[in-house]
């Protein structure tokens, strides 16, 4: 019944750390305006999926294929070196679980917005602050922040800065590492009230790494099960929460503590 | 509630041979078996409601309708648009807009979602379609001033509300859309008799209009108001 084209294509995708298994025989495509869940515990591999993935770490077999606004489908690591930057600039956002890792902390939150802008070509400077000063509105950070630098900021609020960050050059797929790791729980909550905006209003696809399966069913479409480095379940978020199959996964979801 | 019923529209799902058994590896991979072989047919204009005593699996059933659990063995095809669609086998974003579009599912529980109002709650299917933020908001306020919601509630997080207020909004949530297809589990079980009334009345406009209906009531007299026949669940022996 679809009949659009993946916007990435994994195939066959593995990383070996030396004799141990980073992650193997991983493929599956991505849609257009997809939210792809990505859960398992600490160690599963899921990490070094994405940094695979996101051209952050050279896989040791298989394909990322990207479908390119210019040359359409393309495999991000046959791409030249300023190829794949233009694209991880433009089309690709990445949030880090750790909003320190992926701001610029000495510099201003106007500017950490700001500068991705001007990566893509914007040059006047009244209209960069126009749109930093309406993404810090639109991630609930004062507007009176603009000036400072995220250092000053709280977990939450960098989090949030780092968001803006990254959508602000209208990206069509956002990775994102654990991105409501290590925050309180009533910040979270708005964090994620807040991705789950952004991503049903810009139709962004999503992959997200998570080990909380309440933030995968809250936000991912499609969820895919890590174990020692293998995709172990995959399906429809709600399925396979609700109907897991996989050994692994009734123990994951069975070992959910609820308030 | 007798059958067959004369004027209904056309075939809306039509199952055939499913068969659903849950494996608990983390138990000794004990198996539970659910339903075997069963068929299915649901026609528009029709509310068909399930019957049996608890555990029989119409819960189980529904859900598989609604493609949340997977079954075993047989097909489930829903009519989607001009399109077919095997909730058994179908890829998910096929699935999904059956979903949006087509399928609507009034769980038991609402599933609140953190600091998201009632209202837009109410709204969400609707926005989702691609309709006007502003009209969607209007007509949750219409569906839960209808089911006698406060507007003092509108503005809040459903978390907190008794159980009789989140199931009236996750009614509303079902019926903002006028879904061909609606599955209701349970969707009266903690509701007063007033509200109880409406609840059947919105369920019989909605068969009125056409929508193929699949329900779970335990709520003789409300099934003896909405169901235009019954389908009787019988629950399998346990595997030894």
């Amino acid at each position: 019944m679809t009949n659009h084209t993946p916007l990435l294509s994994v195939q066959g995708l593995g990383k070996n750390y030396g004799p141990q298994i980073g992650c193997t025989d991983v493929s599956f495509d991505l849609w257009p305006g997809e939210v792809l869940g990505i859960v398992g515990e600490s160690g599963s591999g899921k990490t070094t999926l994405l940094n695979c993935m996101s051209a952050q770490l050279e896989p040791s077999r298989g394909k990322v294929v990207y479908d390119t606004r210019m040359d359409g489908a393309s495999d991000i690591y046959e791409m030249s070196e300023s190829e794949r930057r233009l694209l991880m600039r433009t089309d690709w956002g990445l949030v880090r679980q750790n909003p320190r890792d992926g701001l610029r902390l000495s510099v201003s939150a106007g500017a950490n917005v700001g500068e991705r802008l001007m990566a893509v070509g914007a040059r006047h400077y009244g209209d960069i602050r126009t749109v930093a000063l309406d993404w810090l509105n639109k991630v609930e950070i004062d507007q009176d922040r603009i000036d400072h630098p995220p250092a000053t900021f709280s977990g939450g609020m960098q989090q949030r800065l780092q968001i803006a960050r990254n959508l602000v050059t209208e990206p069509l797929l956002v990775f994102m590492d654990e991105p409501t790791g290590g925050l309180d729980v009533s910040v979270q909550a708005r964090l994620l009230d807040l991705l789950r905006g952004l991503v049903n209003r810009l139709g962004l696809s999503v992959i997200i790494v998570t080990h909380d399966l309440a933030v995968a069913r809250l936000l991912a479409h499609r969820l895919m099960v890590m174990k020692n480095g293998r995709v172990v379940e995959q399906g429809l978020t709600d399925q396979v929460l609700d109907d897991p199959q996989h050994a692994y996964t009734q123990l994951l979801v069975s070992s959910i503590l609820l308030p | 509630m007798t059958t067959p019923a004369p004027k209904f529209g056309p075939e809306m799902i039509v199952a055939h041979g499913i068969t659903k058994t849950f494996v608990l590896h983390n138990q000794g991979a004990q198996r539970i078996p659910v339903f075997r072989n069963l068929d299915l047919t649901v026609n528009a204009g029709e509310c068909v409601v399930f019957h049996g005593p608890s555990g029989a699996g119409k819960s189980t059933l529904m859900r598989a309708l609604y493609g949340n659990y997977l079954v075993g063995e047989g097909s489930i095809r829903v009519r989607h648009q001009d399109d077919w669609v095997d909730m058994t086998r179908a890829a998910t974003q096929d699935i999904l807009a059956v979903r949006k579009h087509t399928m609507g599912y009034v769980s038991q529980f609402l599933r609140a979602i953190p600091r998201v109002s009632a209202l837009d709650v109410v709204a969400e299917p609707l926005v989702a379609l691609g309709e006007d933020e502003k009209h969607a908001r209007t007509r949750a306020r219409d569906i839960l001033t209808r089911l006698r919601i406060s507007e003092s509630l509108w503005p809040l997080a459903p978390a907190t509300f008794s159980g009789g207020e989140q199931q009236r909004v996750n009614i509303a949530r079902g019926f903002i859309v006028d879904y061909p297809i609606l599955l209701l589990d349970e969707p009266t079980a903690s509701l007063d008799a007033e509200n109880r009334k409406t609840v059947t009345d919105m369920i019989n406009d909605a068969t009125r209009r056409g929508a193929a209906i699949v329900g779970i009531f335990h709520d003789e007299d409300v099934r003896d108001q909405i169901g235009t026949r019954l389908y009787d669940i019988k629950p399998q022996e346990q595997a030894a």
